[in-house]
């Protein structure tokens, strides 16, 4: 589409939006008419398309997103468009955003998405939200945690520490954050030394996913510590972690955990203090013999669709194939055909394609589950169907069932309207 | 109740994608895995900067690192000494004339995200007298958002994808897909399952060269702090 086009055409969407939104309300008078001396400049091409972003990011957020983690997800998506056109509404975005997240966290949920890893948030906000944090919640909150470190390292350290501390003296670890706030004050710090050494008396339950999930993270951490914590410190540590590993699930998780022990275990205190050590401890030595096993990090599965492979499709029409496939796969296929097709000029089955993705998107959200990240394939389609034509698909956007799902929508088609 | 219900249309799906994924994929397609363990990994500071006359800054790699790793054995980047200094690595697969897509898959991790001015992410085909350098960098620092390189105007482009500053210790899965066709197309990117449409496509520049490499340039920010970050997995396959 050429430029001229698209901005004349992002005007009549507007009158479009502006006649749907008047029907809603009563009929005002007409407005008088500006002074015949003054006569405004048209604005140029960016000038509206600003205009059309901040239009839709507005409406976007002012749609109701009953679900907290919705309305999180919207606001950071807002926050992340409107940045660079308007940092100041970008940032209330985000301020409210990062409120959000807190009140989340502290309701026991984990945040869907995080505003203090966006880099949107300030960071007197940023300290607020630490000082917010629940001990008791560290570990929902510590992807948030490592975010707010991460923008304001200065400024956060010392709440987070005090955080930390109130946390793991009753019994609630937050590996990754403490390894932060360890590399960040100094590994041979004697607060590093002396949470080192409380980390490893206080380990978890061990039969629980979330353990086998955190094995790897309290590996990294011996691994990262040992060397400076001293051969006594590593001893004890390396021997609780091992017992604790031999009651943890079995899988890649636990095997990359245990390679890791052994192997930092083995080089802070030589082979003969490390099979003296394993002697003396028959249940360390017994996990310990299981070291070697093939380990891999356990990833979320992803449901990636290949983009190349749909363009290397173009010209057979491929609904038959895809209407079989499940909501969510088909909505990603059938967008990324859309898009392929419609890229490539034949812009009738690529409407046909995007029909069926953002029809698939509503079974996705309507059947949605937390393990399922809808929002994930709301914004992919959305953002695949304004590639090819950006006023269909914020229509099509605006026309999905859930007001969250179209808020979502919309935001993507936004962002890549920024970007054209 | 049944058990296993949906038994057979599982098994009719798990077909049909696979139809859905041979009818396009080419016969012959080559991967290369692991690249991240390969010998022969090559480096420069000076040659990453702007023009290929960056500053110098000091710079290591080491592979087979045990942790953080996703597989155990890690390839481990570090700069420092640097103040917006850049250090590139790339390693040479062999020569590819025919190969015209590119999926540039890889997993990285950093633990001081702060540091980084920029992370690069590259795949390069030298071909026919055209260089087609598909790069892809994730500025952090400056614009937050993805850039992508347009090699005969020798600039990077910014386009409105979001690349805010990515979570600390954390493994991050990063899928890349591009296009030759003639031009140099850049197509997605998915990260952690979100995928982003490039959609930008620019002009090959000359070269008398035959290769395909894959390469990853860490940038350092205006304090020259010291980072490192990790890959693992890496992985290309073309066709």
């Amino acid at each position: 589409m050429k430029k001229k086009s698209i901005v004349f055409s992002l005007s009549a969407l507007l009158l479009v939006g502006n006649l749907w939104a008047a029907s809603s309300r009563p009929a005002a008078s007409p407005a008088p008419k500006p002074a015949a001396q003054s006569k405004p400049r048209p604005a140029g091409p960016a000038a509206q398309k600003k205009k059309f972003v901040l239009d839709v990011v507005r409406t976007a957020v002012a749609l109701p997103q009953p679900d907290p983690q919705d309305r999180l997800r919207v606001l950071n998506a807002a926050a992340s468009v409107a940045a660079p056109l308007a940092p100041q509404l970008a940032r209330s975005f985000a301020r409210e955003g990062a409120r959000l997240e807190a009140e989340l966290i502290a309701s026991g949920q984990t945040p869907a998405v995080s505003l203090l890893s966006s880099g949107q948030v300030d960071c007197p906000t940023a300290v607020e939200f630490i000082d917010s944090i629940p001990p008791a919640m560290v570990q929902r909150a510590e992807q948030s945690i490592l975010g707010a470190m991460t923008l304001c390292s200065k400024q956060t350290l010392e709440p987070t520490r005090r955080k930390l501390e109130t946390a793991l003296n009753s019994g609630v670890l937050a590996a990754r954050a403490l390894l932060a706030v360890m590399e960040v004050s100094g590994v041979r710090s004697p607060w590093s030394q002396t949470y080192f050494g409380k980390l490893f008396s206080s380990l978890p339950a061990a039969d629980s996913d979330l353990a086998a999930t955190e094995a790897p993270n309290f590996a990294a951490m011996f691994n990262r510590m040992a060397p400076e914590v001293g051969k006594d410190a590593a001893h004890d540590a390396g021997l609780k972690l091992l017992e604790w590993l031999s009651k943890v699930k079995p899988g890649g998780n636990r095997n990359i955990a245990i390679n890791l022990t052994t192997d930092s275990l083995q080089q802070v205190l030589g082979e003969k203090d490390y099979a003296e050590a394993l002697r003396g401890n028959p249940v360390a030595q017994s996990v310990a013999q299981n070291a070697g096993q093939p380990g891999e990090i356990e990833h979320p599965e992803e449901e990636n669709v290949s983009v190349l492979e749909a363009m290397g499709r173009v010209g057979s029409d491929q609904s038959e194939a895809l209407a079989k496939l499940p909501a969510s796969r088909r909505a990603r296929e059938a967008a990324a055909n859309g898009f392929a097709t419609g890229t490539g000029g034949d812009r009738k089955l690529a409407e046909r394609y995007f029909d069926m993705a953002f029809s698939a998107v509503d079974e996705v959200w309507a059947g949605r589950s937390p393990e399922k990240d809808a929002a994930a394939v709301v914004e992919e389609v959305s953002e695949a169907a304004a590639q090819v034509d950006s006023i269909a698909a914020l229509q099509r956007a605006q026309k999905l069932q859930d007001p969250s799902a179209r808020a979502i929508g919309m935001l993507a088609v936004a962002r890549v309207v920024v970007g054209s | 109740m049944q058990l296993f219900p949906n038994r057979k249309r599982v098994a009719q799906i798990a077909t049909l994608s696979m139809v859905l994924v041979v009818a396009s994929m080419a016969f012959g397609a080559t991967t290369k895995s692991n690249i991240d363990q390969m010998s022969g990994w090559q480096s420069c500071s000076v040659c990453a900067g702007a023009g290929g006359a960056g500053p110098s800054m000091s710079h290591y790699m080491k592979q087979n690192v045990g942790s953080p790793s996703m597989d155990g054995r890690a390839a481990q980047f570090s700069i420092s000494g640097g103040r917006y200094a850049n250090a590139l690595w790339w390693k040479q697969l062999g020569a590819n004339d025919a190969a015209s897509n590119f999926v540039y898959d890889l997993y990285y991790y950093i633990k001081s995200p702060s540091a980084a001015q920029a992370l690069e992410f590259d795949v390069n085909q030298s071909r026919s007298g055209k260089k087609y350098i598909f790069g892809t960098e994730c500025d952090f620092r400056g614009t937050h958002t993805w850039h992508v390189y347009d090699p005969y105007n020798r600039k990077w482009r910014s386009t409105s994808i979001a690349c805010s500053v990515p979570k600390a210790y954390t493994w991050h899965h990063v899928v890349l897909e591009f296009k030759r066709s003639p031009s140099v197309g850049f197509v997605s990117v998915t990260i952690n399952g979100h995928k982003y449409y490039f959609n930008r496509s620019y002009s090959p520049r000359a070269s008398g060269a035959r290769e395909v490499n894959v390469a990853f340039q860490m940038d350092s920010n205006g304090s020259g702090t010291p980072y490192t970050v990790w890959l693992d997995k890496v992985k290309l396959t073309y066709w």
